[in-house]
């Protein structure tokens, strides 16, 4: 039973392996340009939306892309016409005399260089207004959509707590013991994972035929980081029972915590726009820290031990210490 | 920390000491990565007009010998008992910065192989007794509980202004800024050794106290002999390994113009600060974890890390276009080369006791930072002057960083077995 249940597992990964590598003729198709020289001239359209990371991409007169440009990296020039709008986030753009843009220009960052004769047909947007595709004009927040906002996001997460302190208790309390004795090596600890692991799941997708177990990476971390975010609003509502001098079960704790930080960080927020969001970083730095300090809260952290072993006893050898 | 502690108990003394012994080392270490390691190849190449071998051929002189005056001198600092005399010990770290700060002065204005090779050799012989005599001060000044903080504050401080205020890589600018530094240093560091201070009495006496007296690592057996753990001494020479390999990686990377003009040699400040700040936080991570987690989890790591950069700069060599800009590799290896200097600058003192730090510090410090750094230096420059493609020279450095990784996570998850009486 134990091995048809393994088998089962590794047929439907290898599965999961060659539909990441399998041709899909109705999936929606771009071009993805990493690096090296390309060129595009005319009599050879290019369809589809282009992401240009790296490289060298030029567009020569009479040449054609049918769909829209994304810049965040690399040389960029076009004298050719795009039927989309283009967007530079990062890197070069060069327009030239015969550059068309059908669509808008939006310009986020990097270096633009336009030739006075270039033609951009839509509009031209500036600042860090650039929006991806696909998705509606952004417009300010009202005052309730915020607090909407801070409300939902705080029940979700406090939910979330709730349910992991529910189904692993012992775990929940091993990551909250953590955090809240030693904050700093989880700190430490998690700061490490986020300066290391991208740069892990980053070196896998490079081999292409790891990119699925690096988009499964990517899924993994999320989850420990709220995994281990249950850890910190345990800790944070032990604090809170303790100056409102109740006693909270792990649930209870769990869930209030959350709320707790979450109005926290909200009310910071409006205050200090940014703030609200750099608190949830610390806190998910501080998660990760303790999630993998406690292997996912299986055990209690105790820091080892900065004193020598003595094998020693009794008083006559109390000299040596 | 305990440096708190100390403070809250207006233990000033003891708080200068750490002044005195964090700023020392990471000037020290600070002048050996930029103008001994970097420094003496521009003279060589530049100024002098050598050729790369003869370079190469004058830098392994360099390191052994270091290596060999450096474990001379450990040996008789242990057999003669001077490890338990802070003051003779400053005596020799002034003559070892004075010596130095004239090298330091001088070095610009040789002109000749001869001269170069009569620098190196004095060189060595300074940096020789000095490894020893300032390594050994740690039992004096820092406590066990402390250690990590301080290699942390050191290496930080160190590499942060390596690649803040190294953007240029020439001997005259290394030979000014380290003027600058060394010599009222060396003017303070000769009023603290020759004239009789009530604090720097103090001083000496500290590693009386049981804070001091003995490294984190150390098992005191019952007849009052000092052993560690026979897996961490195989850890220790891995990490040899994990030097020399580091070392020939970065020397052709540092020669190759793609990788270094827009990293550590940009014009950009901005890019130097990202490498610099790196460093920095890095290093303050390292020293949290070096006081927080155990042998397991703080070589796994170390090792790693190590593997995981080289793989990353083997892929860009292969897969990145000619142009493209390696930034993240390079804070990547910042990261790994910050992890692995704090674990360096503390680990010796934690495996040994007052009775044999220097010799511990000598063949560790000796052998790591020196032969290993600097035997790569010679082979990575004599596989350039050889031709090798720079693909090839990184998949040997990759191959070499994994089978490290390899052999400690062997190494590490091994049933532990017994320990090594190391001091009689």
């Amino acid at each position: 039973m134990k091995h048809k249940r393994l088998f089962l597992i590794m047929i439907s990964m290898l599965l999961f392996v060659l539909a990441g590598c399998a041709e899909d003729q109705t999936r929606y198709s771009g071009t993805l340009i990493t690096g090296g020289e390309h060129h595009l001239g005319e009599g050879d359209p290019l369809n589809g939306e282009l992401l240009i990371t790296g490289g060298t991409v030029s567009l020569d007169s009479g040449g054609q892309l049918n769909g829209s440009v994304y810049i965040i990296g690399g040389v960029v020039a076009l004298d050719g016409t795009v039927r989309g709008d283009v967007y530079l986030m990062a890197g070069e753009l060069a327009l030239g005399a015969q550059a068309v843009i059908v669509g808008d220009l939006h310009y986020g960052g990097g270096e633009l260089a336009q030739d006075p004769e270039a033609t951009i047909q839509g509009t031209f947007n500036t600042g860090a207004g650039v929006r991806l595709p696909g998705l509606p004009e952004p417009t300010e927040p009202t005052f309730a959509e915020e607090m909407l906002r801070l409300v939902v996001q705080t029940l979700l997460m406090a939910g979330l707590a709730a349910l992991a302190a529910r189904f692993a208790p012992g775990s929940v309390q091993n990551m909250a013991y953590a955090t809240a004795d030693h904050p700093v090596v989880c700190g430490a600890m998690g700061l490490l994972i986020i300066i290391v692991v991208p740069a892990l799941l980053l070196a896998m997708a490079f081999t292409i035929l790891l990119i699925p177990l690096t988009l499964l990476g990517i899924v993994f971390m999320a989850v420990t980081i709220v995994y281990g975010w249950s850890g910190l609003w345990l800790a944070i509502g032990r604090r809170l029972s303790r100056l409102l001098k109740r006693e909270w079960s792990p649930v209870r704790g769990a869930f209030w915590g959350a709320v707790g930080f979450g109005v926290f960080a909200g009310v910071l927020n409006f205050i200090i726009p940014s703030l609200g969001g750099l608190l949830l970083f610390v806190a998910g730095v501080l998660g990760l820290g303790a999630v993998t300090l406690t292997r996912f809260g299986v055990q209690r952290y105790v820091p080892a031990a900065a004193e020598p072993i003595f094998e020693t006893s009794g008083p006559a050898d109390e000299a040596l210490r | 920390m305990q440096l708190f502690d100390f403070i809250k108990a207006r233990r000033w003394t003891t708080a200068f000491g750490y002044v005195l012994f964090i700023g020392m080392m990471a000037v020290g270490y600070y002048y050996n990565i930029t103008f001994v390691q970097l420094g003496l190849i521009d003279l060589g190449t530049r100024v002098i007009g050598m050729s790369r071998q003869s370079v190469a051929g004058n830098m392994a002189v360099l390191a052994l010998l270091t290596c060999a005056v450096a474990l001379g001198v450990g040996v008789l600092m242990q057999w003669r008992g001077w490890n338990a005399r802070f003051k003779l010990k400053l005596r020799l770290a002034f003559g070892v910065v004075l010596t130095q700060t004239l090298l330091t002065a001088i070095a610009p204005f040789i002109r000749s192989e001869t001269g170069f090779l009569a620098w190196i050799v004095v060189c060595a012989a300074a940096l020789g007794v000095g490894v020893p005599a300032t390594f050994s001060m740690t039992a004096d000044l820092i406590p066990r509980r402390d250690r990590g903080y301080a290699a942390a504050l050191i290496t930080a401080g160190a590499y942060f202004a390596g690649a803040v205020l190294s953007a240029e890589w020439s001997i005259e600018w290394f030979s000014l800024q380290m003027l600058l530094v060394m010599v009222p240093g060396v003017l303070g560091m000769g009023v603290f050794a020759f004239r009789r201070f009530d604090f720097i009495e103090k001083l000496a006496q500290q590693h009386e106290e049981p804070a001091f007296r003995y490294g984190r690592f150390v098992r005191v057996t019952r007849d009052g002999r000092a052993s560690v753990s026979r897996r961490l001494l195989i850890l220790l020479f891995l990490m040899f390994g994990v030097y020399f390999v580091d070392s020939l990686g970065f020397l052709r990377i540092v020669e190759t113009p793609a990788l270094v003009e827009t990293t550590w040699q940009s014009p950009e400040m901005s890019i130097h600060l990202a490498i610099g700040i790196m460093h920095l936080v890095t290093a303050l991570i390292a020293g949290v974890l070096y006081s927080s987690l155990g042998e397991r989890g703080l070589f796994l790591w170390i090792f790693g890390i190590f593997a995981l950069v080289h793989v990353m700069y083997g892929m860009h060599i292969r897969t990145a276009s000619p142009n493209a800009e390696p930034l993240a590799e390079s804070l990547l290896y910042a990261a790994a080369v910050s992890l692995y200097t704090v674990i360096n600058f503390a680990l010796w003192a934690d495996v040994s006791t007052i009775r044999n730090i220097s010799f511990n510090a000598a063949v560790g410090v000796a052998l790591s930072a020196w032969s290993a750094t600097f035997l790569s230096t010679a082979l990575a420059l004599q596989w350039q002057l050889n031709g090798m493609p720079l693909e090839r020279h990184l998949n040997i450095v990759d191959a070499l960083a994994i089978l490290f990784f390899l052999v400690a996570a062997v190494v590490i998850f091994m049933p532990k077995r017994g320990n090594i009486i190391h001091e009689t």
